[in-house]
């Protein structure tokens, strides 16, 4: 295959070939007799054009304003191969089985079942419920839709290796790869006017997505939700520091009575009291932001989110109706594949019904009403929010002779055993899925689909255990998937290994054979060898966000192209041996 | 000499070459080619980042003492208990518990003090919500001018507007210097120089332009012309206090 040139290397080797800018300035300022502490005039000037021809390669691959973030963190490594790890994407893809890669039942056998599906011209070998349907929003006629639909304008990522084996430190990572350098979200806001995003950042409170955050220069996060399902209201958290009293919006409608003279007298006072430091500027336009705010009437910010939590919330629901395992999964007493370590052995004779009409991914209401209200009014460009396990399911399971009703599956599947888990983690799939394309929708009804990067990420997928009783942590096997108006065309990009453990050699691991996403190498920044990892996961999500990395010598495996959008630096994701 | 000579063609060269590069590259956002993108770590030499603009201001108790010196008057000036609660209240509520937005992270007094939100235990409080949250160095945002300003005009709003009021003019009117002394019935518009008073007494060793005290002193004429003494001095106050500058360290 054709190596395709990555821009930004091209251009770095172009000046690496002429001088480096520094030592180059540092030799002309002596020239022109300023010495080595300083520039000379000339020195400046040039330094100035030097900047600009940085500056243009960096443009030519970040043309833009950057993008919106929404970023959506399925807690606890989310078993991806259900959504957006695709095991054998490309027709005549190398796979070997393993059970608990299982998304299906046939024949009372847990089995792993793709679907082609074609969208914009692209057809995809993905797991099956893709070419099923994803329920649409009341508001938009109800009924159901293509989850192709949702293909067109989504882009799949996979093979990153985590550099632990660790929830908490590969959900940081995801999101703040470096320790020296800030988070995604932060390089985001680093890159933007306050003017344009009032509450630069939000993030869910969860503790691990809290601490992903950091920027170092105008901002930083400033604003939470709670963890809720419908007992509080994150969108008048966020939005209750510019809740102003009747009394204060009385002074308010005088001052602005006065608003020439005001604005007048107000640039004045700055002027003398602005501070020879720099960046006085941003606490001026902090100031519109504010007061903008105090007068933007959004309604009743209750029945504002009600109605936004009531939609996702009915979303997810109505994913529980629909058929999603291609037959049904029954009588299971007979399964050898019916119990897990944790679970015990399922009682529940047919386990599609171990969804129910009121099953729910936990907090994905809440974070899926939030983060549509702040983009879609402008309030913030990066959202990270965060969902948890499957809730509202029922079932029963019987561990040690004790009977328990059991009503959530959470991600970290260790022992939960491939019976119970194939129905639920399709159903999450499926939730994540809906809830995504009706943000799509929303954020298209306001022009800002094209404009706004939807990631979905976990701290790792699952690698499973061939007796079928559970699945333990992936973490080298790293992945997301960007949904965007920029995304024309749908792609599964990186390569995975064939059958990681299968060498004899360690029979501790003989358990996890199978096909289940390890990251493979990668013709990739001039080398055939080049393994991902969350350096490279990171610059690939920058370059989506138009926004510099924090891990910039990591490049990016995505390109911005004016043409045609968000699209592969690589080829088609592969297969390989090893 | 002749290394000299070299080095100057050799610089010569190097600056065609990026005229050439200059002129060759397309499609670029004007936005970004005015504003260089910081860089995350050392540049190719292995030097210093870019230079980026981080504006230093001062933390929640920084913000709180000077709004308490300005509007929050004492039992022995005079005022009520519950007039001073209520400004208090206010300063509090807007300014001091608000560590992830106004800065400075949670000690173990603040736990029961300022930063117990909701009923979390202080371990949680500590932890979690401030030492996460809470900016090292904090940042212009328009939260925290929300809530500055909110502050601001509450006090200047509430039902012990009158005592913030009162003792913000006792220290800069000419003639109703101390709290007591402030009677509304007689007040007239800040003059010249006690607009002087409130500039730098909020902006402490700076000398105001005539520029800016003309135009503070327009505005205010403006607004006591329809509103009367006591609204043109809490405008002054607010014109003071709005443009945030005074937060900057």
């Amino acid at each position: 295959m054709k190596k395709i040139p990555h821009p930004i290397l091209e251009s770095r080797k172009v000046l690496e070939k002429t001088l480096h800018r520094r030592k180059f300035l540092k030799s002309f300022a002596g020239w022109g007799g300023a010495g080595m502490m300083g520039y000379s005039a000339a020195a400046s000037a040039l330094h100035m054009m030097v900047h600009g021809a940085f500056s243009k390669i960096y443009a030519n691959s970040i043309s833009s304003e950057p993008r919106n973030l929404f970023e959506l963190y399925l807690q606890g490594g989310f078993p991806a191969q259900f959504l957006y790890l695709p095991l054998r994407p490309n027709a005549g893809d190398l796979y070997v089985h393993n059970t608990n890669n299982s998304n299906n039942w046939v024949s009372g056998a847990p089995v792993y079942t793709t679907a082609p599906v074609t969208a914009a011209g692209v057809t995809l070998h993905l797991p099956f419920i893709w070419a099923q349907t994803i329920p649409r929003a009341a508001s938009r006629g109800g009924g159901f839709v293509p989850m192709s639909n949702l293909l067109t304008n989504t882009m799949m990522a996979r093979g990153f290796w985590n550099p632990f084996d660790s929830h908490e430190i590969g959900s940081i990572q995801i999101s703040r790869p470096s320790v020296t350098a800030p988070s995604i979200a932060g390089m985001l806001i680093d890159q933007i006017d306050g003017s344009r995003s009032p509450i630069p950042a939000v993030a869910g409170e969860h503790d691990l997505a809290g601490a992903t955050f950091y920027s170092r220069t105008k901002a930083r996060k400033v604003a939470r939700y709670r963890r809720s399902d419908n007992f509080l209201n994150p969108i008048a958290t966020i939005m209750d520091p510019f809740r102003a009293n009747a009394g204060m919006l009385g002074l308010l409608d005088k001052k602005d009575q006065f608003s020439a003279l005001f604005n007048d007298a107000l640039s004045a006072v700055a002027q003398d009291a602005r501070r020879l430091d720099p960046g006085s500027e941003s606490i001026l336009s902090s100031l519109s932001g504010a007061e903008a705010l105090f007068r933007r009437n959004f309604g009743n910010l209750t029945d504002v989110y009600n109605s936004l939590y009531a939609k996702y919330m009915g979303l997810m629901n109505a994913c529980s109706v629909q058929a999603y395992l291609s037959s049904a999964i029954s009588p299971i007493a007979s399964s050898p594949y019916r119990s897990g370590e944790t679970l015990g052995v399922i009682a529940t004779t047919d386990l599609r019904t171990i969804v129910q009409p009121n099953s729910h991914i936990g907090y994905m209401a809440s974070a899926f009403a939030l983060g549509e209200f702040l983009i879609t009014n402008n309030l913030s460009k990066a959202v990270t929010v965060y969902a948890e396990g499957t809730n509202g399911l029922q079932f029963t399971a019987v561990r040690d002779g004790v009977t328990t009703i059991h009503q959530g599956i959470p991600n970290d599947q260790h022992g939960y055993g491939v019976a119970a888990t194939i129905p639920s983690n399709n159903f999450y799939a499926r939730c994540v899925a809906a809830c995504t394309y009706e943000m799509s929708l929303a954020l298209k009804d306001v022009n800002l689909f094209d404009s706004t990067v939807m990631k979905v990420g976990s701290d790792f997928p699952r690698s499973p255990s061939n007796d079928g009783s559970g699945s333990d942590h992936a973490w080298s096997a790293n992945g997301f998937m960007l949904t965007s108006g920029a995304i024309k065309k749908p792609s599964v990009i990186g390569n995975i290994a064939r059958s990681p453990y299968a060498a004899p050699s360690n029979p501790a691991l003989r358990s996890y054979i199978g096909t289940w996403g390890e990251g493979s190498t990668h013709n990739h920044e001039g080398s055939n060898g080049t393994y991902l990892n969350l350096g490279h996961y990171a610059s690939s999500i920058c370059t989506a966000l138009n926004i510099p990395s924090p891990t910039p010598n990591f490049l990016s495996i995505i390109q911005d192209s004016p043409t045609e959008g968000l699209v592969p630096l690589l080829g088609p994701g592969q297969t390989r041996n090893t | 000499m002749t290394s000299k000579i070299l080095q100057i063609c050799k610089t010569l060269f190097v600056l065609q070459l990026l005229v050439v590069l200059n002129a060759c590259q397309t499609n670029v956002s004007s936005d970004i080619a005015a504003t260089p993108p910081s860089t995350s770590g050392p540049d190719e030499s292995g030097g210093d980042p870019e230079p980026i603009t981080i504006v230093r201001l001062a933390d929640r108790y920084y913000v709180a003492s000077a709004l308490s010196q300005i509007f929050l008057p004492s039992l022995a000036d005079g005022a009520s208990a519950p007039d001073i609660e209520n400004l208090q209240s206010t300063i509090d509520s807007n300014i001091k518990i608000q560590y992830g937005d106004m800065g400075s992270s949670c000690d173990y007094f603040d736990t029961t003090n300022y930063c117990g939100v909701g009923g979390q235990s202080p371990l949680f409080t500590i932890i979690e919500s401030a030492n996460v949250s809470a900016p090292a160095l904090s940042q212009p945002t328009s939260l925290r001018a929300a809530y500055t300003l909110r502050a601001v005009y509450t006090m200047l709003s509430s039902s012990a507007a009158d005592a913030a009021l009162r003792k913000a003019i006792s220290l800069t009117s000419s003639s109703m210097t101390t709290y007591a002394t402030v009677n509304f019935a007689t007040l007239n518009p800040p003059t010249l120089t006690e607009l002087q008073r409130v500039f730098q007494l909020v902006y402490p060793g700076v000398t105001p332009s005539a520029s800016s005290l003309t135009k503070s002193y327009a505005f205010i004429n403006a607004v006591a012309a329809s509103y009367g003494a006591k609204d043109s001095w809490k405008m002054a106050f607010i014109l003071m206090l709005s443009t945030l500058l005074w937060q900057q360290l």
